[in-house]
């Protein structure tokens, strides 16, 4: 195996060392359901069966665009065993948009179940519901479509152009959504007659989130009129708030139960198959299960953007960043989804990373007739940063400066304020990243070494990133817990906690033990249900270790509090004098009065009449910036355009690893998806058809294992902000800065200036061609 | 969705050709399904019965019976690409077995329903051409043998209705073996006469769009048959795949390259005549331009493996002729 998982917690972790000894934090505990995972134990919501339950497969559409005359379903509705067949003639036209979070959000709302015209290959055109697979498979060959086909558009930029007629696929023009971020001076900057300008223009590609479980769902009807949904999400919330919109009920009657997840990635993070499941439950009265298949799942929910980035930036003569103009198109898909956010989202990064006196952003989002794009690992981060982290790279060429040198030159430091307006940048420790990778990786020797003159040439680049810890600053960003002992002292922790796989529920099990002296596997820590837990606003945005961590750990502050309090009465002692330890309970001034805590619950519930429960919500009060710096070698067959990555160094400041097994895994994954967005990984829609090319796994070329090279990670621990004991996010920033790193590694090696992602061997071997 | 079908699961041939005779409807063989089963999944294979070879010990064999090497259909790449014999008699064959699909894939996989399912990139296609292979086919006529070449392309002499591929046989391609069948004894004194002996090698290489797991964009195989003492190229077969419905021999190519040395100048030219095939093969398509530059690389990898392989055999002719030695052991399931 390529990757090295079993380091030891201490090796490779710069930490400042804090005034105590944390137990619990800090320390690699498994996956909460690891061994259920391993051993085929857990129930996926594909392995669920209920009874009486129905399968409901979708038609979706063959053509990119086109208005449905007529739908007959009369052959499918007259196979035994068939339920039901939906279309847009007998479902809600309730219009919706799948990526809010929270009711009362702006947001183009443009989907709903089954259009009457249909956007793109992909698009919903019907439903069937019956006893089981095959019968839904059957019956969906026999409905007969009748379309008339419009023109369509497969290109961002051609739906620009004001002098070709662009079909209206929307009630909005396009661009449907424009946005100007400016500070400073950048005009002037770039007329300066001594400022050196470097231009490029960076495209990047929609690709496939990949997650080993394809899109499914599972809805039930009660006899009351309640509708239960159980899917493995991101946004529990968000699928009450989209269910009940669309099917006009009031929310107490949507119940949403986050299921195991089989990997999400950002996949899962917007409503897709939920309302659609839910609708033919309330329509059937019976339980009813949609699962994609791949190319299903490929196809038809969600993408990352296609982006097409202009970016010009000022430099002097030594290497001082004077200004930067940005613009990015964004290729949104058919419907709009999160497209006009993640403009936005991708824009404020632009002014976290580097100290740019003057700088411009410019975002347009526009409609195709492609797969719909919206959230995706890293929500806009991998596109600017390889937008951007290549344009350094082109600079530091031009400039002859290293690009390493040229970096430290410019980076934010621990402190600094965010020139564009946003929340400080906090302990931002950028520069501790690339310093301490330029030396562990041997990038001066890396970078100088002779890149060969044969068929195989070897080239060193890397890149930096950063990325958010949640919603304070552009949101409302709070979440509530209730956090109770038990009367044997054992715990249960109810919130609306989403694990997707990276360690939450064990990294808030090992927050709330650190705090309360006591075992994580004392500890319960369900995953969300939004009829019974309290409200958190999803697992997206980085937002859940820095925000929904630190949430744990004020609750379980407050219960400790409590638990001293009450314990304290029953001690005769101030509570400031009751000792926790070892989920042991005593006073200082009677240490032979030590009892269990739960002992000591019992006699609080028997003696002061109360429980040990807190509830408590936490609102966020800061943002700061994570950081990666990724150090990449790679060797390059110039005879056959296939790139193999040598080896990778990815250096992250997460503020502090509350659980480093997961920060490592997390780093390993984004690694592998980061050298699949530079190198292989596009649904490549035809720009003539509108079908993507990449529509299936034999088609769409994931990094495998054999192709991984060894990763070396470490991490820096400086901590500092507000996240729980410091902690900092990394699930998404961890595929941020391996894209352009592996770009600037294969430019480096080849003497290019490659910048259409992914560098497939096509690509580069017309770049060569060019040389 | 699978359409309902009737299976029958002989074990021997002499079952499977009795079961036959009464079978009504398409037929499908099944080896190790990885073709069978996802396309029966989705309808584009409905068949009426499935009768699964894969529990006929006769038909999984790997052997050698002195003169050629013989397969069973059902052997899977996992057992080709670990046998000795296939790496010592037809190396080229073990290199592709290897390179076949995914780990999983390859310990269902059959070399039989490779050629059944007749991929355009099928890895095992070509390096059956290279070393001119021949089919055992049986079906309700009987049996008949076929050079796999005439058995792809010739109209009607593929698989008819009924019929299955039952074995797989080449020559012995070590030293010590004539390659015709001719087996040349292992005289001491012919050996130490300055190593009259024929060096037989072949290689197989693929481009994908990565290392494993990975459907080849090109694929290409090929056997040498060199004079031992100049190295000069006294036959050779080269074929080439993904270039169209079938992979194909290249004999022009293979006329050129007799009676020269295998040397970098040999490869520089044959390189230039199989852009050339390329070109010829794919004219005006998105893929040629890549094809015909990538193609290079093939070219190097495969021969560059060749030249290896030669000068190996050269250093190891001082100490002895090998005979596949320990051939016993080598053989499964016969």
């Amino acid at each position: 195996m390529a990757v090295r998982g079993n380091l030891e917690d201490s090796e490779n972790r710069h930490e400042t060392a804090g005034p105590e000894k944390l137990k619990q934090v800090g320390r690699s505990y498994p996956l909460h359901d690891a061994e259920a995972k391993a051993t085929g134990r857990i129930r996926y919501t594909g392995d669920m069966s209920l009874q009486g339950m129905l399968c409901a497969r979708i038609l979706f559409s063959p053509l990119p665009h086109a208005r449905i005359r007529r739908i007959d379903a009369a052959g499918a509705l007259a196979l035994p065993g068939v339920y039901g067949v939906f279309t847009h003639e007998n479902t809600p036209d309730v219009l919706y948009n799948s990526q809010v979070w929270y009711a009362g959000q702006e947001a183009l709302k443009d989907e709903r179940l089954f259009p009457d015209t249909v956007r793109y290959i992909g698009d919903r055109v019907a439903a069937v519901v019956a006893a089981n697979e095959q019968t839904a498979a059957k019956a969906l060959g026999l409905i007969k479509v009748d379309y008339e086909e419009l023109p369509a558009v497969f290109e961002a930029e051609q739906a620009l152009r004001t002098d070709v007629p662009v079909p209206a696929l929307a009630p909005w023009a396009s661009p449907f959504f424009s946005k100007e971020i400016s500070v400073g001076h950048v005009d002037e900057c770039f007329e300066a007659p001594d400022a050196v300008v470097i231009e490029d223009r960076v495209e990047t590609p929609k690709i496939h989130h990949a997650a080993l479980e394809p899109h499914v769902c599972v809805a039930y009807p009660d006899h009351n009129g309640k509708i239960t949904v159980l899917t493995p999400c991101q946004i529990l919330y968000s699928v009450r708030l989209v269910v009940a919109t669309v099917l006009g009920l009031p929310f107490n009657k949507v119940r949403v139960l986050k299921t195991p997840m089989g990997g999400s990635f950002g996949g899962k993070q917007e409503v897709t198959l939920e309302p659609l499941a839910a609708f033919f439950a309330l329509a059937t009265g019976r339980p009813v299960k949609i699962q994609l298949t791949r190319h299903e799942s490929i196809i038809s929910t969600r993408t990352r953007t296609k982006t097409i980035g202009y970016v010009r930036t000022a430099w002097d003569k030594a290497g001082n960043l004077l200004a930067r103009d940005l613009k990015t198109v964004i290729d949104t898909g058919a419907y709009t989804s999160n497209g006009a956010i993640i403009g936005m989202a991708m824009g404020k990064k632009a002014f976290r990373l580097y100290r740019i006196p003057n700088q411009r952003y410019r975002t347009e989002s526009v409609h195709t007739n492609t797969p719909v794009a919206g959230a995706a690992r890293g929500y806009g981060s991998p596109q600017i940063h390889a937008i951007t982290e290549i344009n350094i790279d082109h600079a530091a060429r031009r400039l002859g400066i290293d690009p390493v040198k040229l970096r430290l030159r410019n980076l934010v430091r621990p402190g600094d304020l965010d020139a564009g307006g946003g929340p400080p940048l906090g302990q931002a420790q950028i520069i501790a990243c690339v310093a301490e990778g330029a030396k562990a990786f041997g990038w001066a020797q890396r970078r100088d070494a002779p890149h060969g003159t044969g068929r195989f040439r070897r080239g060193a680049g890397m890149a930096c990133a950063t990325h958010s810890n949640g919603y304070f600053g552009g949101f409302q960003d709070f979440t509530t817990m209730t956090l109770r002992m038990l009367e044997d002292g054992s715990m249960i922790l109810n919130s609306g906690i989403q694990d997707l796989g990276c360690g939450t529920v064990t990294s808030m099990k090992q927050i709330i033990a650190e705090v309360m002296a006591i075992s994580p596997d004392r500890i319960e820590a369900p995953e969300g249900d939004t009829e019974t837990s309290p409200y958190d606003v999803g697992s997206q945005a980085s937002r859940v270790t820095h925000v929904a961590g630190a949430c744990a750990l004020h609750t379980a502050g407050k219960l400790k509090e409590k638990l001293c309090r009450e314990a304290a009465k029953l001690l005769e002692c101030a509570p400031d004098e009751v000792i926790l330890q070892s989920e042991r309970i005593r006073s200082a001034a009677h240490p032979e009065k030590d009892c269990s805590y739960g002992e000591m619950v019992s006699l609080i519930q028997e003696k002061n009449r109360t429980e040990i429960i807190i509830t408590e919500t936490f609102q966020a009060q800061d943002n700061p910036g994570s950081y990666g710096a990724d150090f990449v070698e790679v060797e390059v067959d110039t005879w056959t355009g296939l790139v193999r990555v040598v080896e990778v160094l990815a250096v992250h400041d997460v503020g502090r690893a509350i659980n480093p097994g997961f920060v490592r895994g997390q780093i390993y994954g984004g690694v592998q998806m980061g050298i699949g967005y530079a190198l292989t990984e596009d649904i490549a829609v035809d720009p003539v058809s509108g079908r993507a090319k990449g529509d299936r796994f034999s088609r769409y070329h994931l990094v495998n294992m054999p192709d991984m090279p060894p990763v070396r990670v470490i991490l820096i621990e400086k901590g500092g902000d507000l996240g729980p004991f410091g902690a900092k996010s990394i699930g998404e920033i961890a595929t941020c800065p391996t894209a352009p790193a592996v770009v600037n590694a294969v430019n480096q090696a080849l003497g290019t200036n490659l910048e259409t992602l992914p560098l497939t061997p096509e690509r580069i071997l017309r770049a060569l061609a060019c040389q | 969705m699978m359409h309902k079908f009737r299976m029958a699961c002989p074990d021997s041939v002499a079952e499977t050709l009795e079961l036959l005779a009464g079978m009504e409807g398409e037929i499908a063989y099944l080896g190790g399904g990885t073709d069978l089963v996802p396309q029966m999944q989705d309808g584009r294979r409905q068949p009426d019965w499935v009768v699964d070879l894969s529990q006929i010990p006769e038909l999984a064999c790997i052997r050698f019976d002195g003169e050629r090497i013989r397969l069973g259909s059902t052997a899977t790449f996992t057992q080709i690409a670990g046998s000795a014999l296939i790496e010592e008699q037809g190396r080229c064959l073990a290199q592709a077995a290897g390179q076949v699909g995914s780990v999983q894939i390859r310990n269902r996989a059959t070399l039989g329903g490779n050629i059944a399912s007749a991929s355009p990139a099928g890895d095992s296609l070509p390096v059956l051409l290279a070393l001119d292979a021949k089919l055992t086919v049986l079906g309700p006529a009987g049996e008949r043998r076929i050079s796999f070449e005439r058995f792809q392309i010739e109209p009607g002499e593929g698989l008819r209705r009924g019929e299955l591929i039952a074995g797989i046989d080449f020559a012995a391609g070590s030293r010590g073996h004539t390659g015709d069948g001719r087996h040349v004894p292992a005289d001491k004194s012919d050996f130490s006469a300055g190593g009259r002996h024929p060096i037989r090698v072949s290689a197989f290489g693929k481009i994908g769009s990565r290392q494993s797991v990975t459907i080849a964009k090109l694929n290409m195989a090929a056997f040498l048959e060199m004079e031992p003492g100049e190295g000069i190229v006294v036959k050779s077969r080269l074929a080439l795949g993904a270039l169209g419905r079938h992979p194909f021999r290249l004999r022009n190519v293979e006329e050129e390259m007799r009676g020269r040395r295998l040397d970098d100048s040999l490869i520089v030219d044959v390189t230039k005549r199989l852009q050339e095939v390329v070109d010829g093969a794919i004219p005006g398509r998105y893929s040629q331009t890549y094809k015909r530059q990538a193609i290079r690389g093939l070219a190097a990898d495969v021969f560059g493996d060749l030249q290896q392989q030669v000068s190996v055999e050269k250093a190891s002719s001082s100490n002895g002729p090998d005979q596949g030695g320990g051939k016993e052991e080598q053989e499964i399931g016969c």
